[in-house]
């Protein structure tokens, strides 16, 4: 068991400035990962989960609060975290194996082609190394993205719906992979979806978010046996608690908007 | 003369095909009737031209018949002026592109890159953009750099569309490829080499196609108001003086078909170099 | 609000220290004569030259010629090209027969037609304004061309059910929709006419701005050349903001029309 990728979050608060007006985005957040777990976070459109992901890559600074990884405060991105984007962000001008290689530093070239390589097969593209990103399709592109932020080892991996453009059977093949690949580094990951089922077959907990501003409703556990069984009863029943959870709190907004 | 045109006109026939499709003309059944019809004008034209110049209804100091001219290009393709003069104007227009390109380039990536210079540099360069180009040749001519003026006079046309495409390129870069950078720790080399640099390529390449056909545009009036130094501008000048009607029509072919060419070569660069901006349908 | 005003000003002050630097360093260097007053000559006294010059009426009359010829030039050129350019985008089988032989005559650089019409048309006033003519008349087409042809679908669909004539489809259609594009090809028109207008007074003219220049330089008055550069360069940047101050005006009256 490793002993690093423990993160916690203190009362963080995040408010963003437009034109004068403050939007109050994150409100008093508390979280804390244990190492080698596996997160997600489920919460509607807009409610921050976009924005709780970049304080903890260190994306955005000005936020209330104290982050912490292993007891240290953050300062900035490091290789320590790294981050799959909402969208692939590979970059077009690059193969695939450059893109994947883009983060590694200090390494001979012998090693990095190693390194690259290795991750080329972790997310099963081999065959691609020379293509381009336009010529991959989109589950491609993910898993891409995916090798490319975990060439460094980071300690802590963040996902920020890295399977939303994907349909509905690649993603379910996508799971497993991710779980073995969670499984096979050995990290921390937390991950952002909208997807229930995706979030119970893979998670540990589950960070259920309400909006403006964006607050944590609920943890809930998710002490089923891996790997798990979507047709079982018990995941069923664990589905039906976490779309209550859902439902009880979004059936007066719904009323409002619709 | 005529067997040699027939013989000429026998293998643009049997290669159109290859003639075609190497222009990248759309392909359909209708294109031979397109054609037809393109040529339909310059034809017409053409066979005017011939009938009068043949009744002698023009007069051939103003409009010197199709066999003139050819027969002037075989006079200066004979003694060696055409090809000299044309070959100058060349490494002219390469010298003066290159030139003017480079400072285009890195005043671009300068301005793009710092907001500060930005706000410091661009009012003056916009100043100076505003002067119509061949204002800047008597200038040129006064502090009688000689060859040197000449190219310079290239170079500044050249370098405009250079930074202005290149700084365009650079603060279009996507903010998204930036993070990614940060996220992997890049330091400013880094980022530059990166993701700025091939990001804003593409944009830089318009620029420079650009660049080079202002280049050659300028070539022939630096050679017009910038004489004594050869050139096929020059060359044209000194044939308008002796009256060489046919001679000035060779030339003004000569440099239609030297500066598509260049616009050619530098579009298929352009779209060689920014395939990656494709999407997934565009590739197959 | 007050800091964005602020920073506004502030902007435009940075603007100014590299002007204001070159005009010191250029007094300097002229005080302590490193080079001969043909090559570097002091900005003051440029600013001298320049309201002589004025005073004297000399550089209107230039200016009152210049323009004459550009706007001739260019009001032949720019209709020419707009008539071409609107018949080429409403009839393809016309686009088939005029646009290779337009298009094999824009690749000659346009510096290149000067010998070829002064031969035709001697060097007095009709050689210049049918050069500046030539080098209006590419933009335009072009522009107006892809206005027009670039005019959505879904516009023409509307005309078609409401059975326009082709003159109101015209009038009420293509052009208030060509109209963004009819002005670019308005503005690289006007620019490149005078462009080519001081081309054409640097090798044939006896009066213009252009001329002012080469006389300037025939005299080796450095300062009169800049003279010269410096109000051709204003005047071009005049005519560009007038355009786009009509654009702006134009195209806002034009929106809320569109709209109803
Ligand atoms: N840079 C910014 N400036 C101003 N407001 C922002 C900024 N980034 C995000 N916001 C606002 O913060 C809120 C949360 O955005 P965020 O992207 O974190 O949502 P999200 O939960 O990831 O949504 P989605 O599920 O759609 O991705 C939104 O209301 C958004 O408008
Ligand atoms: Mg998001």
């Amino acid at each position: 068991m490793k002993s690093t990728g423990t993160l916690s979050v203190t009362n963080v608060s995040k408010k963003f400035r437009v034109n004068n007006n403050e939007i109050h985005v994150l409100d008093n957040i508390n979280l804390s990962v244990k190492a080698g777990e596996f997160i997600s976070i489920i919460g509607l459109s807009g409610c921050g989960k976009t924005t709780l992901l970049r304080l903890i890559v260190g994306l955005e600074s000005d936020y209330e609060g104290d982050i912490l990884l292993d007891g240290r405060k953050l300062n900035g991105p490091s290789l320590d975290r790294g981050i799959v984007f909402q969208d692939h962000r590979l970059f077009p001008w690059l193969t695939v194996e450059k893109n994947i290689g883009l983060g590694i530093v200090g390494k001979s070239d012998t090693e990095k082609k190693e390194i690259v390589n290795n991750h080329i097969e972790l997310v099963g593209l081999k065959g691609f190394e020379k293509s381009y990103p336009y010529q991959l399709s989109g589950g491609m592109s993910q898993r891409a993205a995916i090798a490319r932020s975990l060439v460094n080892q980071p300690e802590i991996l963040l996902l920020d719906e890295p399977l939303g453009a994907l349909d509905a059977l690649t993603r379910m093949y996508m799971h497993k992979e991710l779980e073995r690949i969670w499984k096979k580094e050995n990290i921390t990951m937390i991950m952002v979806t909208h997807d229930v089922e995706e979030a119970l077959y893979l998670s540990d907990k589950i960070v259920v978010m309400s909006a403006r501003p964006g607050k944590l409703q609920k943890i809930i556990p998710v002490p089923l046996a891996r790997p798990r069984d979507r047709a079982s009863v018990e995941f069923a029943e664990m589905k039906e608690k976490v779309l209550e959870e859902f439902m009880l709190h979004t059936e007066p907004h719904f009323t409002y908007t619709i | 003369m005529l067997s040699k045109f027939l013989l000429l006109a026998g293998i643009v026939h049997s290669q159109k095909n290859k003639i075609m499709s190497f222009l990248s003309v759309r392909g359909n059944k209708y294109l031979p009737i397109k054609v037809l019809e393109g040529t339909l004008l310059p034809g017409t034209i053409f066979v005017i031209w011939l009938i009068c110049s043949r009744l002698n209804i023009l007069s051939k100091d103003f409009f010197p018949s199709p066999g003139d001219v050819v027969n002037g290009f075989h006079e200066v393709l004979n003694d060696g002026s055409f090809l000299d003069n044309l070959g100058m104007s060349v490494i002219r227009v390469l010298k003066g592109f290159l030139l003017g390109s480079t400072v285009g380039f890195v005043i671009g990536i300068t301005l793009g890159m710092s907001r500060f210079l930005e706000k410091l540099i661009t009012p003056i360069f916009n100043a100076i953009r505003q002067v119509p180009l061949p204002a800047w040749a008597p200038l040129l001519v006064l502090v009688s750099l000689g060859e040197m003026s000449r190219v310079l006079f290239i170079a500044i046309g050249a370098c405009y569309p250079v930074v202005l495409n290149t700084f365009e390129g650079v603060k279009n870069v996507r903010n998204d490829y930036v993070e990614v950078g940060k996220v992997f720790k890049f330091n400013r080399v880094q980022r530059f080499f990166k993701i700025i640099l091939p990001s804003s390529f593409p944009s830089t390449l318009t620029g420079l196609r650009l660049s080079l056909s202002i280049s050659w545009m300028l070539v022939v009036a630096a050679e017009i108001f910038m004489t004594s130094g050869g050139g096929i501008g020059e060359m044209m000048w000194a044939c308008r003086e002796y009256s060489r009607m046919d001679l000035v029509v060779v030339c003004i072919i000569a440099i239609a078909l030297v500066g598509f060419t260049m616009n050619f070569f530098m579009q298929k660069m352009e779209m060689f170099f920014s395939f990656w901006r494709l999407t997934l349908k565009q590739s197959r | 609000m007050n800091t964005k005003g602020e920073t506004q000003v502030k902007t435009i002050l940075i603007g100014f220290i590299v002007p204001v630097l070159l005009v010191i360093g250029l007094e300097i260097i002229c005080k302590l004569e490193i080079f001969p007053s043909q090559i570097v000559v002091a900005p003051h006294k440029v600013l001298i030259t320049f309201f002589d010059l004025i005073s004297t009426g000399e550089l209107l009359e230039h200016l009152r010629i210049s323009m004459y010829r550009v706007l001739t030039g260019f009001v032949l050129g720019a209709t020419l090209g707009f008539i071409f350019g609107t018949v080429m985008a409403l009839s393809p089988r016309s686009e088939r027969i005029i646009a290779p032989l337009l298009s094999a005559l824009s690749q000659v650089p346009l510096f290149g037609w000067i010998p070829l019409l002064m031969l035709w048309f001697g060097i007095g006033e009709t050689f210049k304004v049918v050069f500046i003519a030539f080098g209006a008349f590419f933009p335009m087409l072009i522009n107006t061309f892809e206005g027009i042809h670039g005019v959505p679908r879904s516009y023409l669909e509307v005309a078609r059910a409401f059975e326009f004539s082709s003159a109101k489809l015209l009038h009420k259609v293509l052009l208030p929709a060509a109209l963004p594009s009819l002005f670019t090809g308005i503005k690289l028109a006007l620019g490149m006419s005078w462009m080519l207008v001081v081309g054409a007074e640097l090798v044939a003219a006896g009066e213009g701005v252009g001329y002012l220049i080469v006389w300037g330089r025939q005299l080796f008055q450095m300062d009169i050349v800049f003279v010269g550069i410096a109000v051709v360069g204003s005047i071009g940047y005049l005519m560009f903001l007038t355009l786009n101050a009509l654009e702006v005006s134009l195209i806002s009256w034009h929106r809320p029309l569109s709209k109803k």
